[in-house]
């Protein structure tokens, strides 16, 4: 007996289809974008490097920033830019106000109503209003620190390679504080109750991450990456240990780290760096006692919420009592460079070569969720079998836990379609 | 010094300035009245026949209005004095005002007694003296039209009757009733014509039952808006406080329309005294006559009226012993077409500019705050000549919404240009085509643009309209003042709606921005499509643009300046199409749409066009065939003129 | 007192009130340009317009209110003409904004122009209504003078030279005003160049646009030698 199941997954960014073949009790899966290609890097190149990040910060809507910094991030590794310290923090403060704001879209928007055992927000919204307002409320707080760090909520302004344009004034920063101060409550709220949801069952077939180091703390910008196996490597390697492979059936590729499946994101970031989390010890034995389920994602998300706005809260606080300084003087220069990012979904790479003028010359960006296509396959299979374990050939519910798998991962397409084969060729 | 009909007949009369007699009007005509004296009634009787028939019993008159005057009258008028002088013939030489008939310009009227009045029709200086001889000799077979019959001259039967032509049977003269026939320098003539007995019959009436009477006339403003002039004058009239103002509007600005002109020049004590009657109406003590500077004869025929009623007590302090006070003053205005607009001609007085928003009205808030009425020539004419006949007559003619008559100025294509009164309800058809003779032979009327730049265009086929506010405004134009363009096939429709709305663009005051842009817009548009660069979206722009400009402008100005532009398009549509589509002209007449050939078959190779040619575009040797190169052609048309065998033609 | 009725809401204003103030009070707003109650009231803009039941559009600035009065204050046939009219008075303005008086002020104009959509004003209008000083004169290649206004110029006022994300104003004299500046100020064209193409390329009217700007740069460029 065969079956082919192909769902196409509503509640995520992008258009994306999973097509489950279930073949005499063997299931095989394939994850395809068919969200249309688009040519970010084929459009990247000749640009000058002030324009690049402004272009890659298009190439999303939801994590505008992520895209920006890791742009900025290759461009100054490549022109050997040395920021200042305050800089760095503020630079990191928006990439932290940004995974809250995702993450709490995610969870609100996307991935919650599953676990409740209903379909939309607007049905979550009339079975549990506190909580969903609790989420809007949360939503529009860390969208107006993103606002005021960023310069507007998508698409960040205040920035460019160098450093911030401008000095943040005093009550801007305030503002910020008072804002994320304001959202600390909610989101202990929302991560009490989403710590407790009860997930699915499902083991990681492939328990392999990548994530950013993070040398100093969690979630702060680095250039070196950190496997799964305890390998530290320069992010400019990336290509030593990553591994890219085309997929025909689908517009994004699939990539290995050293020959192996692995996936990226929150779950990835917490179980490499749970240890330097203090002062949440108790959400995390929680969340690690499933950490291989990778369900999981959303708790941790919920965490990093917490997290994120507590950390940014806190940094922003030590700015009030002085004049950072954000800015440094640089000299355009030829020169190649890898941008290493945690975005919301997990690891980003930009990857720039620039000419003397500050030209770009060569562009590769690779994208959590182009990281995370293969996981989603084997995981996937892997949920087939157990559903078809438990209850036979049941199609519904068969699509059911597979769209749900799938939103836990969060996926993003517009990210992972930049990539094109055309390119490859070029 | 012969006696004046104005003055007192004896020592009997006790009328002075200081105090006025009550019967002093009817008493010039009737009288005496206040005493029975036989030789003072015949003093009366002999004077009004002489001012109507000459002292002398030979009368020439000599019409003296601006129209006529340019067309040669004042040397006309030279003429017949030298001829009169040097021949020592024992006649009246008098001026009268306009009659109307343009066409006829310059003309003469001599009466003899015993002999009809014959009027000899576009007279040239040097023809005078033939004509006085030969009326004198009793033929009168050169006249173009006779006043009556008398049967004893020769030639009588083969002149038509005045009223026998069809440029008069038509019309019905009641306002103008006096043009062309009343000296207008001369309010003794006036009176003995009948003259203020309006205001006589007026004031021995209360207001009110004077607005019950232009009420039941059924006259309404003939300016341009059609409003019944009996309620103006109720709600001015029941304002509060005494300082209110009446204003004749005499600032005729249309392209177009002269009949103000023509009736103030020709006929100004009629005005004046409907002036007079307005402001008795209203309870103004003071009145003004807002008069074109541009119209300098005009303006000195009003002010001349003015001193004349001034000095006879008909102004001034106790009219008539009614212990009513009115005074009157001439301002003359620099001329803006937006001054005949009421709120910017109170303005103009004020010293100020431009129009305002109404309401307030100037009814209830006008010239200084104060409640004034603003009435236009043609109405107060009316209001006179129905104070004096009686509303029954005037509400006899005309249409159930509209009653009466209204004066048309219809130039154009059309063989007898002129100012006609006609009933209102007459159809465009009767007026343009039996009384202004239609274009003529070979050609065709196209349309017939009514009320001047503010009016619409009227295509061939609704002629058969009935000229009235209400018909005329839901085919596209508007009565206005009574300008009537007749536009045969020999004009562009698209170039029409140029002219008039480069009239606009020019008149608009600039205050609001619909019209001073939204105008400039829609010149600018049309400009496009008649140099061959418009797309048909164009078109739609025109319509929406137009419509906005009309709905939002602040004044009438603009509330009816897109109306040559939105009725053509809505008529003629396909000739604007022909414009932007085919980029071509069907009327030839946009310079850049047409292209000049030479056919062959008519050319005699004279190579006159060849020189004139200022670039030399056409070659050809002399004697053969010339050709025109399109490239190097810039269509100045010069080809077109010289050719003497017209072998130049448009295509 | 009289009774009003704006867009079927009864309200009483004073008598000599004008209808402006009964929509106010009715919780209703139009849009009013010229009108400085008090200073100026001639009703000389028309943005004020609202429809009576015949039809007719008055300002509601200086049209008296009477008693039963109904107007309305909102319709596809007001918002079209006041559309047109801005869109006209937006056709004679100079657009100058750079020289612009109201540093710090606001700029009527320029809010309507975002409200109802219409095009023209340049980016560049905002910066001194936001106090900014002008990111040419330091030399960055800033669009603002060519991209058309109504994101708040958010980026300029982070210090951060516009992108022209919103699209190139059409106008020919401002494009020339532009690259006039443009070159005074030594701005790099190709710079300016590769930022057009960043945004525009796509837009149907940047052919256009960009053959202006090239003319003009020829023109100036010429001047400056
Ligand atoms: C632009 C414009 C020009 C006008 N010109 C004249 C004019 O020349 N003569 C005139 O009597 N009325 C003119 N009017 C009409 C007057 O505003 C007013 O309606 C008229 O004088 C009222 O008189 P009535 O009631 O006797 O018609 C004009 C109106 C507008 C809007
Ligand atoms: S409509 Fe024209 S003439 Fe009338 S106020 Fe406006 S600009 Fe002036
Ligand atoms: S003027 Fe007329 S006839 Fe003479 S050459 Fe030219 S086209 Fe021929």
């Amino acid at each position: 007996m065969s079956l082919e199941v192909v769902e196409r997954i509503d509640k995520v960014f992008g258009h994306l289809e999973l097509k489950l073949v279930v073949d005499s009790g063997k299931v095989e899966s394939k994850f395809t974008v068919t969200q249309d290609a688009r040519f970010i890097e084929v459009v990247l190149e000749g640009r000058s490097y002030l324009e690049a990040p402004v272009i890659a910060s298009r190439i999303c809507g939801a994590c505008s920033i992520a895209h920006f910094l890791a742009s900025v991030n290759a461009l100054e590794n490549a022109m050997g830019v040395e920021l200042p310290e305050d800089a760095m923090i503020l630079k990191d403060a928006m990439n932290k106000a940004q995974i809250a704001q995702n993450n709490i879209v995610h969870l609100f928007f996307l991935a919650l109503p599953d676990y409740y055992g209903l379909k939309t927000l607007g049905e979550l919204l009339s079975k549990k209003p506190d909580l969903v307002k609790i989420g809007f409320k949360l939503n529009s707080l860390s969208l107006k620190a993103v606002d005021l760090l960023g310069g507007r909520i998508v698409n960040p302004n205040t920035y460019s390679v160098g450093g911030f344009r401008k000095d943040l004034a005093r009550d801007r920063i305030e503002k910020v504080v008072k804002t994320l101060r304001e959202a600390e409550d909610y989101a202990k709220q929302v991560l009490e109750k989403v710590i407790e949801l009860e997930l699915p069952e499902l083991e990681d077939p492939a328990p392999n991450y990548v994530v950013v180091q993070s040398p100093q703390g969690y979630l702060n910008t680095s250039n070196n990456l950190y496997g799964s196996d305890g390998e530290v490597f320069l992010g400019i390697d990336y290509t030593k240990y990553i591994e890219e492979k085309i997929v025909e059936y689908s517009n994004s590729k699939a990539y290995y780290y050293k020959g192996k499946v692995f996936y990226v994101g929150s779950r990835a970031r917490l179980n490499a760096y749970h240890e330097r989390l203090l002062g949440y010890e108790d959400y995390i034995s929680k969340i690690l006692k499933e950490s291989n389920n990778p369900f999981s994602n959303i708790k941790a998300k919920a965490l990093e919420i917490l997290y994120t706005i507590v950390d940014v809260r806190e940094r922003l606080e030590e700015f009030l009592d002085k004049k950072p300084k954000l800015r440094t003087e640089f000299k355009v220069r030829a020169g190649e460079g890898v941008g290493v990012l945690e975005a919301p979904r997990g690891l980003l790479i930009h990857h720039y070569k620039v000419d003397n003028e500050g030209k770009i010359t060569y562009a590769n960006i690779i994208t959590p969720t182009a990281f995370n296509s293969r996981h989603i396959e084997v995981s996937a299979t892997k949920l087939g079998e157990r559903v078809l374990e438990a209850n036979g050939v049941d199609v519904g519910e068969l699509q059911r836990k597979a769209s749900m798998l799938i939103r836990a991962y969060d996926p993003c397409l517009p990210c992972a379609v930049h990539v094109t084969v055309l390119k490859s060729e070029r | 010094m012969t006696w004046n009909l104005m003055d007192k007949c004896c020592d009997k009369c006790w009328h002075t300035l200081e105090y006025p007699c009550r019967n002093y009007v009817r008493c010039r005509i009737e009288g005496p009245l206040c005493h029975d004296d036989p030789e003072c009634r015949k003093k009366r009787e002999n004077r009004i026949k002489e001012i109507l028939y000459g002292r002398t019993g030979f009368k020439i008159k000599v019409p003296m209005a601006s129209c006529t005057i340019a067309a040669g009258a004042e040397e006309v008028y030279k003429a017949v004095l030298d001829e009169v002088k040097s021949r020592g013939i024992n006649a009246d030489v008098t001026i009268s005002g306009c009659m109307g008939m343009c066409y006829m310009d310059p003309w003469i009227e001599l009466s003899k007694t015993d002999m009809p009045s014959a009027i000899y029709a576009n007279v040239k200086p040097n023809e005078v003296s033939k004509i006085i001889s030969e009326y004198l000799s009793g033929d009168v077979s050169n006249a173009y039209a006779l006043r009556n019959r008398t049967g004893k001259a020769k030639g009588e039967d083969k002149v038509p009757l005045l009223e026998e032509l069809p440029a008069w049977k038509n019309q019905i003269r009641w306002v103008s009733r006096n043009c062309g026939i009343v000296n207008p320098e001369s309010i003794e003539e006036y009176i003995a014509l009948g003259g203020y007995r309006g205001l006589d019959r007026a004031l021995r009436m209360e207001p009110e039952e004077i607005i019950e009477e232009i009420k039941k006339a059924g006259l309404r403003g003939r300016g341009g808006a059609g409003f019944p002039t009996w309620l103006k004058w109720k709600i001015a009239r029941e304002q509060p406080g005494d300082v209110k103002y009446v204003i004749m509007n005499a600032d005729e600005g249309d392209p177009g329309a002269f009949m103000n002109r023509l009736l103030a020049e020709s006929d100004p004590h009629r005005v004046l005294e409907g002036l007079i009657i307005a402001a008795y109406t209203i309870g103004a003590s003071k009145g003004f006559i807002f008069v074109r500077a541009e119209k300098p004869l005009m303006a000195e025929r009003l002010s001349k009226a003015v001193e004349q009623a001034r000095k006879y007590g008909l102004l001034g302090k106790n009219i008539l012993g009614r212990g009513f006070d009115f005074d009157v003053e001439v301002i003359l205005s620099a001329g803006a077409f937006v001054c005949g607009e009421e709120t910017a001609l109170i303005a103009a007085i004020e010293g100020r500019t431009r129009p305002r928003q109404r309401p307030p009205y100037p009814a209830t808030k006008g010239l200084w705050g104060k409640p004034t009425i603003i009435n236009n020539v043609e109405t107060l004419a009316h209001v006179a000549t129905i104070m004096a006949e009686g509303w029954k007559k005037f509400a006899s003619m005309g249409t159930e919404k509209t009653k009466g008559t209204k004066m048309f100025c219809v130039t154009g294509a059309v063989q007898r240009t002129g100012a006609y009164e006609v009933p209102v309800g007459t159809t465009i058809k009767k007026l343009v085509e039996e009384i202004a003779g239609g274009p003529g032979e070979g050609r065709r009327i196209k349309a017939v643009q009514i009320g001047g730049p503010s009016g619409g265009c009227v295509p061939a086929n609704l002629l058969t309209t009935p000229i009235d506010y209400e018909t005329l405004q839901k085919a596209g134009a508007i009565m206005g003042s009574g300008g009537i363009v007749v536009i045969d096939d020999k004009s562009c429709m698209v170039d029409v709606a140029k002219f008039f709305t480069s009239f606009t663009v020019a008149e608009s005051c600039g205050k609001c921005f619909p019209c001073r842009i939204g105008m400039k817009i829609l010149y600018d548009t049309l400009t496009r499509i008649t140099e061959g660069k418009g797309r048909e979206e164009d078109l739609e722009i025109l319509r929406e643009l137009g419509e906005i400009v009309r709905s939002a402008s602040l004044c009438a100005l603009g509330g009816t300046a897109p109306n040559p532009v939105l009725s053509t398009l809505r008529y003629f549509e396909d000739e604007y199409l022909a414009h932007v589509r085919d980029k071509k002209c069907p009327a030839k007449v946009c310079r850049n749409l047409v292209e000049y050939w030479i056919n062959p078959e008519k050319c005699i190779g004279c190579g006159t066009c060849k020189q004139n040619c200022p670039s030399n575009a056409i070659s050809g040797e002399p004697g053969k065939k010339h050709v025109i190169d399109v490239s190097k052609c810039i269509r100045c048309g010069q080809c077109f003129i010289v050719c003497p065998v017209g072998a130049v033609e448009k295509r | 007192m009289v009774k009003v009725i704006v867009n079927g809401k009864e309200v009483e204003v004073s008598e000599g009130s004008v209808v402006l103030d009964a929509i106010k009070k009715a919780g209703y707003s139009v849009p009013t340009l010229c009108f400085f109650k008090g200073v100026y009231n001639e009703a000389a803009c028309r943005m004020c317009l609202v429809e009576l039941p015949n039809g007719k559009l008055v300002p509601s600035c200086a049209y008296p209110v009477s008693d039963g009065l109904k107007i309305t204050t909102d319709s596809e046939r007001l918002r079209k003409t006041r559309r047109m009219v801005l869109e006209l008075i937006l056709a004679v303005h100079k657009m100058k904004c750079y020289q612009c008086a109201r540093k710090g002020g606001f700029c009527l104009l320029l809010d309507f122009a975002k409200e109802f959509g219409v095009e023209g004003i340049p980016v560049c209008a905002e910066c001194p209504l936001h106090g900014e000083d002008c990111l040419l004169v330091k030399g960055e290649p800033c669009l603002g003078f060519l991209t058309i206004a109504g994101c708040g110029s958010p980026c300029t006022r982070e210090g951060t030279p516009c992108f022209g994300c919103r699209g190139p104003v059409t106008r020919e004299d401002v494009i020339e005003t532009a690259v006039k500046r443009f070159i005074e100020h030594g701005v790099d064209l190709r710079d300016l160049h590769s930022r057009m193409k960043l945004f525009w390329s796509s837009f149907p009217q940047f052919k256009h646009v960009f053959d202006l700007v090239l003319k003009y740069e020829k023109k100036y460029m010429g001047e400056k030698k």
